[in-house]
């Protein structure tokens, strides 16, 4: 028994919620423990039908819900191992089911069928294997503090939704046998009063639908009872509990040992007094773990270093930020298919079986004098081409409509402080910067530059910007535009060329002399005006 | 992990946690409520056909049925915090899926919509919807936006178990684990006594200590997190 793969919390809570989480377990787990219900449990309803006279019938549902206990166990084998993480199909546990009736016939006689809590002391039987004296310690602990009575309300509680199932399933029936004016839920039962036959039969199907609905809903709920009992009882949530907080302090002692090599010891200890209390929880496997890549490729792409000192210095930072507490990567180990899933034969088949249809020796065209087989091709193909000449003659529309859902915000009248409103820029931006750098209004004159680039790129080529960019980010957005190939690498370097210019001038006030700003300028004429690159904002 | 909760977060970060309550405890509250009901009603139609008799005390009587159908619970979960008498005695509330107090909207929908999940017999649909939805919502709790939860219960904290000097924590635990190790201490002399020694043992890597001594230290701890130690 793992508790570690626990899969629900067993914190001690009420006992109507802990029999409240077995109808969580089970809808997680329905599969297989209704198909493995099911496939005796049908097989024992037909049986009985066909081996019974119609006249005792009714015996035959006494005698499926005197069988009950039989069936509660394949539930309760599936559950108890699922709910440790343990996956079980119910074809293992139909195989393991004649092992677990052991004890049947003490659980089918005296007072235990009718028992209403009997499934909260079934695990004692089945799953701990107790017999005898210790058996009946074991059951008085578990039923202890009210648990017992929760188990028997619950109990009761399930046969009476078994009855409104049935009850709810007859009045299905009257529904659909009635007209509509005299609707009566209980119809069917009144109009077949006199046929004891008929009454009998349903009677055995609603039973056997309804009793094979709520029967695992009583074992999950009672299981779940039991389970939170235990823990209950003998602390299981703190020994989880306990466990993980072991675990935390050696993955936090072997970090911190690995860190202590490296870094200065003060350093160290600051660091995980302050930011220990953030530290999110890791494995104690994440210790050995490799890098990962978008890690190192950061550390590459950093220029080379000055000197060894900067080297050291780069080493130790890089342990630090690689350590349990300050890394923004996690380590798991996890389970992974080894091979990805194959297709379902079924998903073509219906293809296959119309192109048969179409060809094969049993197709339409086949026994009549002309290949009509040849016509239906034809008639198919030209279908398919009008198809196709619609899509294109209505292109224009059907594209307006596309476009529609592919709108985009405006961009923002303002970046870096600057006003992108292409409606402020003069119509020859390069001749009025011209000008004004003749004019000596250096700074003016490289601020309309930078100013008229922005208001291109969001404007005319449709470069995504946001209002808080930088001139770096709005770059990098240059970058990606480009890499997409929504913009010529002649408006991407231009713009590289212009920013570079702005930011030596605005933030180093390194200026550049006329040549270089008239070519700067001739090159932007070409990079930011060419209308034949121009992209429809 | 399946914990049987429904996490909500506030803006304010804080998650609260609302317990849905099944389809038995609803059934035994409904059947708590009905049987109410039917006594309400029995008393009051006797008593209007005595005072009024005949057709006015008849029509009188016919109005009563009428709203104990169905004004008493619409009435009762506005006006009493979400709880019919049935509800509030097996300790139930409705509220709305966000936690809110249920209004008269979500209320008059949810109970209205009682016909539905009484279909097609003795409430059909409701338990089907109940079994299959995953926080066992009817159908007029779905199209309502409410759901029945378990009200919660006034903790009342036991005291610490013994008289332990506090002592500071080995290393800084965080605030879930702070809460686990007093939730332990509290709860651990009620497991057997072969049980708190494991237990003990397998807090070794914390205390340094084993068995009963180990448990000590815990309980040394804990004293060091809520400073109530005895003198």
């Amino acid at each position: 028994m793992q508790l570690e793969s626990l899969q629900i919390d067993v914190r001690p809570g009420s006992h109507w919620a802990a029999i409240d989480l077995g109808q969580s377990l089970l809808r997680r787990y329905w599969k297989p423990v209704y198909l493995a219900w099911w496939v005796p449990w049908l097989t024992l309803s037909v049986l009985l039908w066909a081996c019974l006279p119609a006249d005792m019938l009714p015996w035959g549902s006494l005698a499926m819900w005197w069988l009950r206990p039989m069936f509660d166990r394949l539930p309760l084998y599936i559950l108890s191992r699922e709910v440790f993480g343990e996956p079980v199909t119910a074809w293992q546990a139909l195989r393991a089911w004649p092992h677990q009736l052991r004890g049947w016939a003490r659980s089918l006689t005296w007072w235990r069928p009718i028992m209403a809590g009997r499934g909260l002391y079934v695990p004692v039987w089945q799953l701990e294997g107790a017999r005898g004296k210790f058996a009946t310690q074991r059951r008085r602990a578990l039923g202890a503090r009210g648990a017992y009575g929760t188990a028997s309300w619950f109990g009761v509680a399930c046969v009476h939704f078994t009855l409104v199932l049935e009850m709810a399933l007859y009045g299905l029936v009257s529904f659909f046998l009635a007209s509509p004016e005299e609707m009566n839920p209980a119809g069917f039962l009144v109009t077949y009063a006199n046929n004891p036959q008929l009454l009998a039969l349903t009677g055995h199907i609603c039973y056997t639908l309804a009793d094979g609905l709520i029967g695992p809903v009583y074992v999950s709920g009672c299981f779940t009872l039991y389970l939170r009992r235990r823990a209950e009882l003998e602390g299981w949530d703190i020994e989880l509990s306990l466990r993980r907080m072991a675990e935390r302090l050696a993955a936090r002692s072997t970090a911190l040992r690995a860190k202590s090599a490296t870094v200065g010891k003060t350093l160290a200890a600051a660091l995980v007094c302050s930011l220990l209390w953030f530290a999110p929880q890791h494995d104690a496997q994440a210790a050995g773990c490799p890098t990962p890549d978008f890690v190192t490729d950061i550390r590459k792409a950093r220029p080379p270093t000055h000197d060894a000192s900067q080297t050291a210095l780069r080493n130790d930072l890089d342990a630090v930020l690689s350590s349990d507490e300050l890394r923004n990567w996690q380590c798991q180990t996890i389970w992974m298919p080894k091979k990805t899933q194959k297709e379902k034969p079924g998903d073509y088949a219906w293809l296959e079986k119309f192109f048969r249809w179409l060809f094969g020796d049993g197709s339409p065209g086949h026994h009549e004098g002309i290949n009509l087989g040849a016509v239906k091709v034809t008639l198919i193909a030209l279908l398919v081409i009008l198809f196709a000449w619609l899509l294109w003659r209505y292109r224009g529309p059907l594209g307006q409509l596309l476009k529609v859902a592919e709108r985009r915000p405006p961009p923002p009248e303002e970046i870096c402080g600057f006003d992108i409103r292409p409606e402020t820029l003069p119509d020859d931006v390069p001749a009025e910067v011209l000008a004004l750098w003749r004019a000596g209004r250096t700074r003016e004159a490289l601020a309309l530059l930078y100013r008229a680039t922005v208001s291109r790129l969001a404007h005319d080529y449709a470069v995504e910007l946001m209002a808080g960019y930088t001139e770096g980010d709005i770059v990098a957005a240059c970058v990606e535009a480009r890499r997409v190939g929504a913009l010529p690498s002649l408006t991407e370097s231009g713009c590289r060329q212009v920013t570079d210019l702005w930011r030596a001038a605005a933030y180093a006030a390194r200026w550049p002399d006329d040549a270089t700003l008239i070519g700067i300028l001739d090159g932007w004429r070409s990079a930011f005006t060419a209308p034949a690159l121009k992209v429809a904002a | 992990m399946l914990d049987g909760k429904l996490h909500l977060s506030t803006p304010e970060g804080i998650t609260l946690a609302l317990t849905p309550a099944g389809a038995a405890r609803r059934g035994y509250a409904w059947f708590v409520d009905l049987l109410l009901r039917g006594v309400l009603s029995g008393v009051a139609v006797g008593g209007l056909l005595y005072a009024f008799g005949g057709r006015a005390g008849y029509g009188l009587a016919l109005i009563v049925f009428f709203l104990m159908q169905w004004a008493y619970p619409v009435v009762f979960e506005v006006f009493s915090n979400g709880m019919t008498p049935g509800k509030r005695w097996l300790g139930l509330q409705v509220l709305r899926e966000d936690g809110l107090p249920v209004g008269w909207r979500e209320s008059a929908l949810r109970n209205l919509l009682r016909v539905v999940d009484f279909l097609p017999m003795l409430y059909g649909v409701g338990l089907a919807s109940m079994l299959i939805d995953g926080q066992f919502r009817r159908v007029g709790d779905i199209v309502a936006g409410t759901l029945v939860v378990y009200r919660d219960r006034r903790v009342r904290r036991l005291p610490l178990p013994v008289d332990a000097t506090p002592r500071p924590l080995p290393f800084p635990l965080t605030p879930e684990e702070q809460r686990a190790l007093l939730d332990m201490v509290e709860r651990v002399r009620a497991v057997p006594p072969q049980r708190q020694a494991e237990l003990g043992n397998l807090a070794q890597p914390l205390t340094g200590l084993t068995g009963e001594a180990s448990l000590q230290r815990l309980f040394q701890y804990a004293a060091g997190l809520t400073g109530e130690a005895k003198p």
